[in-house]
């Protein structure tokens, strides 16, 4: 097995943080994009698809001197344990949604960040169960393969694979009678309300549903990192997840997915700028990519709110008539 | 009026307080089905809240609402829609970043395409179906009130009588038997109103019973089978146009107002 | 007195009181530091409520400003070596110009767009500005050229001290920051400035036909807003020291103020903080009453601390459920929760 050229290396390790990150712009999209929630707790709901992915795949790791330790040792396969942290994910997605769902956009926001926080807490604090600080860690790959860089590429292809499954079904999904209503939702509660829509269950669909998918790619981030702490899951980690989305166009599910794509390319370039400047240019670059961030998050609202692909007009062909 | 046939509305004795002001103060009225009954009344005598409370927007402070013999009030509003209520807004809320006929589709009843469940089973025939049906009826819909050509529109890109033609269509698609209008040719140029209210008097000879406020007094006195004048959220006078028109209660409540 | 005020404060005194009975004495230390951290919350709180007044969103950005108006006195305190006084001074001043400049950049342009379109840019300002700090002053935790006293001894019981309170980190904190909520309380109630604040924030349009220069009453409010924030910051640099995070850190609680204390309502922010303060210190009194369980983490009072401020909050904010979402008129006005006591509502035009 010849070893891979190191084109074909880097390329691999784009795609694959590529893939998932445009997995969860999914996900947020069905929430922000087509129902107008502002979720703020993205990176909880990542958090905990990683979590418990890791927790399943990993074998026994009893607490030592050197390592607190955490639950483990059921060693499951990976299929197993992405369906478990889905489900997991939908469900804390459904009871953090239950009592705060009926507040206003910028309201739900705050309660979602403040529950986003208590969960990364638990995730720091409760380290019988999570390793705390240090985090889990030796998470195998999906398919072990001995070839460091033949097991990248199939993990690429299973992420690859895994994205246009979930573009599938959620265009699918949007562009039925739901999604319709979704949009209603997020144009006019009120009136589609008195249209005759139960939109408390509507909402509260796509919230699910949203969970779900940054669920499955939390538990992809788990295996392809193979360790996860509570850092990777703060708040910044969530609006960068934003800027993905409205830039690539809220609403547009190509478009988040090309937002993604986009955005981590801008991302892994900048990380690669580093090592061509001068050392005395090299300690901000990190802050200057998160400055960049920021930077277009105010532009993209002020100037340019609907991204770079708008969302599509929906028409129907005449229907047949005999 | 028929006392034999029960009424399709009626509210008893509803009482609506916001914030110290007794918006509706004991109203009870009855509106009888097969009809075009128009509520009138000074400004801040309570219709809009009326409305408003019937339909289930609030439930109301006191008193009890009944349609069509089942009693409602406190019922949510979607749910009112499923049983054949309907109201449009006086100022019109069209989905502003739908098409014309998305916000007529969206409109429907009883999409299976709506229930994830159903989606996700792949019970796709009948999601199919009910597609095609909804969207001839939204059609057919369309060319009834002339906006055919504009189906495909923007619905935030309508001129202003034709949003008011599309929040008409738009609760005509959720099939009901009773529509409250919420001044339906209010600010509409007089071809457009004509068509409207043509349009009215077609839904009440096919069946439907149409409650309607209006401060225009021409339309309610030329339109309406019957009237109900509600003065400071009580009911003051009812009866046909011109027994209403003579009432010296209501004069005198106009000119006070 | 509102009843939902005179609950919660019975809460807190019955919790009190429970933990007296255990406790003793000591349980009053925990009052007293939740005093002082609430006062910091306080001034972060009544700028970030005094935003919503005038712009209706939530200003994420606010905690960073805390951030900026820090490290603009420690340039003062550490690099010129100067006394924390003029740092202090330098800092308010700063963070004004800064809040003057977002609003002239940023949320003026998105006036009519609605809260979510503002919070969004809010975040934006807030990533790009944290950064920033990092870049210039770098990440390490830096220290005001300030001597911190040793702790007041308030109380001993045998001989041991049972309540303590820093002059610098205690008493000057409380100090300042009640100098300031007056001095606030005497703008918003007597000047012509704090009567064209609450007309401005009560209804735009007839304060701009009543003759007020609506666009320059923002801007003073944009300054007065980031001039507290700036002392809270300063303060907290004292407290805590001064560090990248310090604004974000204490951001959640200043948010989990104004909403508990009534969005729009500076005098309830200032209530909200003090709720905050308390309730986190007395959860952490709580948490070591229950015998200190070691499952979850739970072992270690302090690591849950927020989750007493969140919980409050979202109780509060389901206690008025908001109705749905979305457009719905001037929204912010009827957001009062916990309605300002008697003597500070003052004319507040109905």
């Amino acid at each position: 097995m010849s070893p891979l050229p190191p084109v074909a290396i880097d390329f691999v390790n784009f795609l694959i943080p590529a893939g998932i990150f445009a997995i969860i712009a999914l996900g947020l999209n069905v929430q922000w994009g087509h129902t107008g929630l502002f979720n703020a707790g993205v990176a909880a709901f990542i958090g905990l698809g990683a979590y418990t992915a890791a927790i399943l795949m990993t074998g026994p790791a009893p607490a030592t001197n050197q390592y607190p330790g955490h639950l483990g040792g059921f060693s499951w396969p990976f299929l197993a344990a992405v369906i478990v942290a889905m489900v997991v994910a939908g469900v804390a997605g459904l009871l953090i949604a239950l009592p705060i769902l009926r507040l206003r956009a910028d309201y739900f926001a705050i309660a979602t960040l403040a529950l986003a926080e208590t969960v990364r807490l638990f995730f720091t604090n409760a380290e019988d169960i999570t390793a705390g600080t240090i985090g889990i860690i030796l998470i195998p790959r999906p398919i072990v393969i001995a070839d460091p860089g033949l097991s990248d590429v199939v993990m690429a292809g299973l992420v690859i694979t895994t994205l246009f499954l979930a573009y599938f079904v959620i265009q699918y999904l949007t562009k039925a009678p739901w999604g319709r209503v979704l949009r209603g939702i997020r144009e006019d509660e009120e009136a589609t309300l008195a249209l005759g829509k139960n939109t408390f269950r509507f909402r509260l669909s796509a919230f699910v549903v949203g969970c779900i998918v940054m669920g499955l790619a939390g538990a992809f981030l788990a295996a392809f990192l193979r360790f996860v702490t509570p850092t990777q899951f703060d708040p910044l980690s969530t609006f960068t997840i934003y800027v993905m989305v409205i830039l690539g166009g809220s609403g547009n599910n190509r478009g988040v997915i090309f937002g993604a794509f986009l955005f981590y390319a801008f991302d892994w370039v900048s990380v690669r700028v580093k090592d061509f400047l001068p050392a005395s240019l090299q300690g901000p670059i990190p802050y200057v990519r998160l400055m960049v961030i920021g930077a277009l998050l105010v532009i993209l609202v002020l100037y340019r709110p609907e991204g770079i692909f708008r969302e599509k007009k929906r028409t129907y062909p005449p229907v047949v008539r005999e | 009026m028929r006392p034999d046939v029960a009424p399709i509305l009626e509210t008893r004795d509803i009482v609506k307080t916001f914030g110290g002001i007794r918006a509706l103060d004991g109203c009870s009225l009855q509106v009888q089905p097969r009809t075009i009954s128009g509520l009138i009344g000074p400004n801040g005598a309570g219709k809009s809240t009326l409305f408003s409370t019937v339909v289930g927007l609030y439930p109301p402070d006191h008193g009890e609402v009944y349609f069509q013999g089942r009693r409602i009030d406190g019922f949510p509003t979607h749910q009112l829609v499923g049983m054949g209520m309907v109201k449009t807004f006086q100022i019109p809320r069209e989905l502003r970043d739908l098409t014309v006929l998305e916000n007529l589709m969206l409109s429907a009843r009883g999409s299976p395409g709506e229930r994830l469940l159903s989606l996700l089973l792949f019970w796709r025939k009948d999601v199919e179906r009910r597609e095609g049906e909804v969207q001839a009826k939204a059609e057919d819909l369309l060319r009834f009130v002339g906006l055919f050509d504009l189906r495909d529109e923007y619905a935030k890109n309508l001129s202003g009588g034709q949003k008011k033609l599309l929040e008409l269509s738009r609760a005509l698609m959720t099939d009901p038997d009773l529509i409250l209008l919420d001044e339906p040719v209010a600010g509409v140029n007089p071809t457009l109103s004509l068509k409207i209210l043509d349009l009215i008097e077609q839904l009440r000879d096919q069946g439907k019973t149409i409650f309607l406020i209006e401060h225009d007094m021409e339309v309610v006195m030329n339109r309406c089978d019957w009237i109900v004048v509600l003065h400071q959220g009580r009911k003051l006078a009812e009866g046909q146009p011109t027994q209403v028109r003579s009432d010296d209660r209501v004069v005198e409540a106009y000119l006070g107002a | 007195m509102n009843r939902d005020l005179v609950v919660v404060l019975l809460v807190i005194a019955v919790f009190t009181v429970a933990m007296w009975t255990v406790y003793g004495v000591p349980v009053l230390q925990f009052l007293i530091n939740g005093v002082v951290v609430g006062s910091i919350i306080v001034l972060g709180a009544t700028g970030l409520s005094l935003i919503y007044g005038i712009r209706k969103f939530g200003n994420f950005a606010h905690g960073e400003m805390m951030t900026f108006g820090a490290y603009m006195a420690f340039l003062i305190s550490v690099s010129f070596a100067m006394n924390i006084i003029w740092g202090l001074i330098f800092g308010v001043f700063m963070a004004a110009m800064l809040g003057i400049l977002f609003e002239l950049l940023v949320f003026r342009k998105l006036a009519g767009r609605g809260p979510v379109a503002a919070l969004v840019a809010s975040i934006g300002i807030a990533i790009f500005m944290n950064n920033l700090i990092n870049a210039t002053f770098g990440t390490q935790i830096n220290v005001y050229n300030l001597q911190i006293a040793q702790s007041l001894v308030l109380l001993t019981i045998d001989g041991r001290p049972v309540l303590t309170i820093n002059p610098i980190k205690g008493l000057a904190t409380l100090a300042v920051s009640a100098v300031l909520i007056i001095f606030l309380h005497v703008v918003l109630s007597r000047t012509t400035l704090g009567k064209a604040m609450r007309a401005t924030s009560d209804n735009p349009d007839l304060a701009r036909a009543s003759g007020i220069n609506i666009r320059n009453v923002i801007l003073w409010v944009w300054a007065i807003s980031g001039g507290l924030a700036a002392v809270a910051g300063v303060l907290l640099g004292i407290v805590n020291d001064v560090r990248p995070a310090m604004g974000f850190s204490i951001l959640l609680f200043v948010f989990a103020a104004v909403i508990i204390g009534g969005i729009g309502s500076p005098y309830g922010a200032m209530l909200g903080g003090l709720i905050v303060g308390i309730a986190g210190e007395l959860s952490v009194a709580l948490l070591a009453w229950l015998g200190r369980p070691t499952v979850l983490g739970l072992d270690n009072p302090t690591a849950y601390r927020p989750v007493a401020a969140f919980v409050i909050m979202i109780l509060v904010l389901l206690l008025r459920p908001a109705g749905l979402g979305g457009r719905r008129g001037p929204t912010l006005r009827t957001r009062r929760i916990l309605r300002v006591p008697r003597w500070a509502k003052r004319e507040r035009a109905q």
